[in-house]
């Protein structure tokens, strides 16, 4: 899509400069991302765009996404990139998944509440489970995690059974008989 | 193509108008449907009497908003006009006619999205008038519509009620439910009965012609688009006849 390349291009500086400002956010944290992952986060973002049939107008996600993730204690400097390219592709996947029903804002507070919390740093948890279920309600017409912008919503929806003793200690009857 | 750029930058500019501070990307189809929204205003600026022909480049952002700014004063004329004819409004217990005057054109008065997408006509607009509504889209088919019922209206009010009534239970029995048009059936009538009065002076299409031009002088103040709208359908009853 000509259009795409066009808006490609206008938005790639200030995408840029923005990952630049980041990295003194993110530095706290123990966290750099080099001008090359800065170069494949935006390529790999406008494959994800074209892939999910989405252009991007405004400012870029991406340094709001870096600036968010930044404090999860599942991101590693080994891990970084690889881990911000997942999610960036989810990001978008889901934003089309959920029908464009839910603001960025929200979207993205969802993804770093689960994957800080249920999926304890699993990509696939959050992308399978977390995601794929917060997008069918919403695609139902679930509305009430807009009252605190998408924080606080999973444990209304979640049907997996967690770890709490009732659970264990019937999986510790069931191993011992 | 000299003005792409420029419609780039206007379509990055509405389409971050659109999102608001909600999103930063939308999907392919509604941005379609927003670059459709931007050329919609352009061309309602083009075919406008407003439009002044240049030799300097007019900047596209410009003819875009002097384009909405027309489609806003359209969509107030609709509604006006609407307002108008709806008052006493009849329809001759057509539902078609009924459903499509009292229940969409309120309703895409209500929905009509003009900031964003104003090529949208939202209503299919199925009772069938004789002013071409196919041919455009959003507020232009809808005011189109509306004025051909202002139209019918004016000249179904020059006579009786009963008498139109049974005119189109006599074409169409089940005519509650037809979609059809009713002053075309109306009409019919009418100029049937001229011809069987009339037999040499109603022996060609110029002869009906005239007979409609005297009705309309005499009874319609000479009303001109009234005039031209019979024709239209007086043009139809004829090739059909033929």
């Amino acid at each position: 899509m000509e259009q795409n390349h066009f808006l490609e291009t206008i938005n790639r500086q200030a995408t840029l400069a923005a990952l630049e400002k980041s990295n003194a956010y993110t530095a706290a944290y123990g966290l750099q991302l080099t001008r090359e992952d800065m170069e494949v986060l935006l390529q790999e973002k406008n494959n994800t765009l074209r892939a999910q049939r989405r252009v991007e107008v405004g400012a870029s996600i991406l340094p709001k996404l870096v600036m968010i993730f930044s404090d999860s204690p599942y991101l590693t400097q080994e891990n970084l990139l690889e881990t911000l390219l997942r999610l960036q592709e989810d990001f978008f996947l889901f934003k089309n998944e959920m029908e464009d029903e839910i603001t960025d804002d929200e979207l993205l507070q969802f993804m770093k509440e689960q994957f800080d919390g249920v999926c304890y740093g699993d990509l696939e948890y959050l992308e399978g489970t977390c995601l794929e279920i917060f997008a069918q309600a919403i695609r139902a017409g679930y509305q009430d995690y807009q009252e605190d912008e998408g924080s606080g919503a999973f444990p209304h929806l979640d049907i997996v059974p967690r770890w709490d003793r009732g659970l264990y200690l019937a999986t510790l009857e069931e191993l011992l008989l | 193509m000299e003005y792409s750029e420029e419609l780039l930058e206007l379509f990055a500019l509405r389409a971050r108008k659109y999102c608001g501070s909600d999103s930063s990307s939308l999907p392919y189809d509604k941005a379609q449907m927003i670059m459709e929204g931007i050329l919609y205003c352009i061309h309602e600026y083009e075919n406008s009497n407003t439009a002044q022909v240049t030799n300097g480049h007019v900047p596209l952002k410009e003819l875009y908003d002097a384009g909405a700014a027309l489609v806003m004063e359209k969509v107030q004329k609709t509604r006006e006009l609407y307002n108008r004819i709806i008052v006493d409004f009849d329809d001759y217990q057509v539902t078609c006619l009924r459903d499509t005057v009292k229940k969409g054109i309120p309703e895409f008065l209500k929905w009509y999205d003009f900031r964003f997408f104003p090529q949208e006509t939202i209503l299919t607009l199925d009772y069938p008038v004789f002013l071409d509504v196919r041919s455009c889209s959003g507020v232009d088919a809808v005011y189109r519509f509306v004025k051909a019922i202002e139209l019918e209206m004016t000249f179904l009010k020059g006579f009786e009620r009963t008498e139109i009534i049974l005119a189109l239970q006599q074409a169409v029995p089940a005519y509650r439910s037809m979609i059809e048009n009713v002053c075309e059936i109306f009409l019919q009538k009418v100029i049937g009965d001229a011809i069987k009065k009339e037999r040499k002076a109603c022996q060609s299409e110029e002869d009906i012609r005239h007979m409609l031009h005297f009705m309309v002088e005499r009874e319609y103040n000479g009303d001109k688009e009234l005039e031209d709208y019979l024709f239209r359908i007086e043009g139809e009853i004829w090739s059909r006849l033929q």
